[in-house]
């Protein structure tokens, strides 16, 4: 039987990489985005957002950009905002894993930190926090993000690397291993970390996938990643997202679902399709190890 | 003895974390705005102090002491009947939600595995697969536009999408927040039936020729049942977590609604006012009540793997 989630979900992951990395290049995308404030045709003056058309094939966003373009140029910040979040949050939790694995102390942080975490709903967490005013007008606003966003769930990922590291802990080849004398660093090295490999990657896969969909939702409550003041007058400010990453084109969705239907919808199924990418990955390499290694992943 | 000690561990940390989200939402907020003479905003400087910290907690503790209430939400309701108000609003979604979630997600997971077994297997677990991977705003999303067009093509009556003071509007959030834990649990359900199925006292069920369904409902619930219901805690946290998100999609003014207003400013602010939390007293109640619901569902499901385990927890754990 061939690994149907695998193919699938390289494929989809391979669409998203060309936009990522030549989406400007491509025929249907306008690499300048352009605001087009105003379009005369037979029926008039009309002015942005406008709705799906032979010009527009997804529509436009309010200052007139072509949607498509704006989701396939934003593909890569997206991508890399992800990676980047999911990254340093497998960074922290390999170690604290191994740590928990090995040292009382570091395991009773771990459960402790865990069951804590167990009592406050993630999202809500992460909105506390960044409205804090030293994070909310910081001007490295962009590092809290993503060091907010991968620690909510850092314990969540140590948790498995500790539990899959303490069942290997008892195995022979492990017990083989220490009565040989190895030391420390060749131990993760050589015995450890061959094991843990195949979970790492499918877990990270998954990871990816639950970061976006933390990022979009707190896209829909205006918390995100770039930001700059604008003037709403009289003294007032609000907060517009200057990043072109997909969950900014949800901002304003509690209106727009109402009357310009077609961004939040193009915009969610983009996510949606990028989660599921992830996911489909997450599920192929699963299987992928298994039939490899024969291993319980 | 097992279950007390459990029971006790889960009140200090629900005591502790209460304790540090009250913490949190109490750090002083007072900036000072740096901007021209114009008043056009230039920078905004901060520096913390715990004495301020404390003085909020000092203050906060005599107001209530004082006025014996949390204060004033506007001038027709207190703090105290908008609590009340929502959380009843919220109670009547999620507490359903939850059941329908847990239980139904039951069955589908022994549907799921039960189906795995023919040649439709794939439809099962690939539908549970597919709704698990979907973020749920999408779904409401869908729904609400699905619901939209039948509606104005005749042939769906009218629903009421947005707001919470209608029927409609209980039975369709009910909808939104079944989703997510129905197919979860789906997929822990398949999966431990799964891991039971190669055992030794399934192969001797199986030997003595009982019926595959009965083997499923008596002999493998039986065991699975315990890691199955360890995970009512996780999807009573995810359903808690889409609660804020999907009140605000569907303009729900229930608890998650006022609870997100009440600890996230929002993304504007004027050159010179102030950043502190409008009404912190609403905050710090809504904290206690989400994490005291937390613990009950705790509590509840430490109290049932403990009924359902039939040695001791002592040995096992």
């Amino acid at each position: 039987m061939r690994n149907i989630p695998l193919l699938l979900g390289s494929m989809l992951l391979s669409i998203y990489m060309i936009f990522a990395v030549g989406g400007s290049y491509l025929p249907f995308v306008d690499s300048e985005l352009k605001d087009e404030v105003m379009r005369r045709d037979e029926s008039g003056l009309s002015i942005p957002p406008y709705p799906p058309s032979e010009k527009n094939w997804l529509g436009s966003d309010k200052s007139g950009r072509d949607l498509l373009s704006l989701l396939v140029i934003g593909t890569r910040e997206t991508l890399i905002l992800v990676f980047l979040i999911a990254g340093f949050r497998y960074l922290l939790a390999i170690p604290l894993g191994a740590a928990a694995a090995n040292f009382k102390f570091f395991r009773w942080l771990l459960d402790s930190w865990n069951y804590l975490l167990s009592f406050i709903p993630p999202i809500f967490l992460v909105a506390l926090i960044i409205g804090l005013p030293f994070i909310y007008f910081s001007k490295n606003l962009f590092f809290w993000y993503v060091f907010i966003l991968a620690i909510v769930e850092v314990g969540r990922v140590a948790e498995i690397i500790r539990s899959q590291m303490s069942e290997l802990s008892v195995r022979d080849f492990v017990e083989a291993a220490v009565t040989s004398g190895t030391n420390k660093s060749n131990m993760f090295k050589r015995h450890y970390w061959p094991h843990l490999r195949p979970l790492v990657f499918t877990s990270f896969a998954a990871d990816l996938g639950r970061v976006l969909f933390l990022m979009a939702q707190l896209g829909v409550i205006q918390i995100f990643v770039y930001r700059e003041f604008v003037s709403t007058l009289g003294g007032a400010y609000q907060n517009i997202s200057t990043s072109l990453s997909y969950p900014v084109l949800l901002q304003s969705i509690l209106r727009d679902i109402w009357v310009h239907t077609w961004i939040p919808y193009y915009t969610v199924l983009f996510i949606a399709v990028l989660i599921i990418t992830f996911f489909l990955l997450s599920e192929g390499l699963k299987r992928y190890f298994k039939r490899k290694f024969r291993m319980m992943v | 003895m097992e279950l007390v000690k459990g029971i006790l561990k889960s009140v200090i940390i629900w005591a502790l974390a209460s304790v540090l989200i009250v913490f949190i939402i109490l750090i002083p907020r007072d900036v000072s705005y740096i901007s021209t003479d114009a008043g056009v905003f230039v920078d905004v400087e901060y520096e913390y102090s715990f004495e301020k910290h404390v003085a909020q907690f000092v203050s906060l503790y005599t107001f209530i002491i004082e006025n014996k209430s949390l204060g004033n939400f506007s001038p027709d309701y207190t703090v105290g009947e908008i609590i009340i108000k929502t959380v009843k609003l919220s109670a009547m979604t999620v507490i359903p939600a939850l059941l329908f979630g847990y239980f139904l997600g039951i069955l589908k997971g022994i549907f799921d595995h039960r189906l795995s077994i023919s040649k439709w297997g794939f439809v099962g677990k690939g539908s549970t697969w597919f709704f698990l991977s979907l973020p749920d705003f999408f779904i409401v999303i869908t729904l609400q536009i699905i619901l939209m067009d039948l509606f104005h093509m005749g042939l769906a009556p009218h629903i009421d999408l947005f707001g919470s003071d209608d029927r409609d509007n209980v039975i369709m959030q009910i909808v939104y927040l079944t989703i997510y834990p129905l197919f979860y649990m789906a997929a822990i359900t398949s999966s431990a039936i799964e891991e039971e199925t190669g055992k030794d006292y399934i192969r001797t069920a199986r030997s003595k020729g009982i019926r595959e369904k009965m083997i499923v409902y008596r002999h493998i619930l039986a065991n699975a049942r315990i890691k199955i219901i360890r995970h009512f805690n996780t999807i009573v946290l995810y359903m808690l977590s889409n609660l804020f998100i999907i009140e605000r999609f569907t303009d729900y003014r229930g608890a998650g609604y006022y609870f997100l207003n009440a600890v996230y400013l929002g993304p504007s602010f004027a050159v010179g006012s102030n950043r502190n939390l409008a009404m912190p007293t609403l905050a710090i109640a809504y904290t206690l009540i989400f994490t005291a619901f937390i613990l009950i569902v705790h509590i509840i499901s430490l109290v049932a793997v403990y009924k359902s385990t039939p040695y001791d927890l002592g040995d096992k754990l």
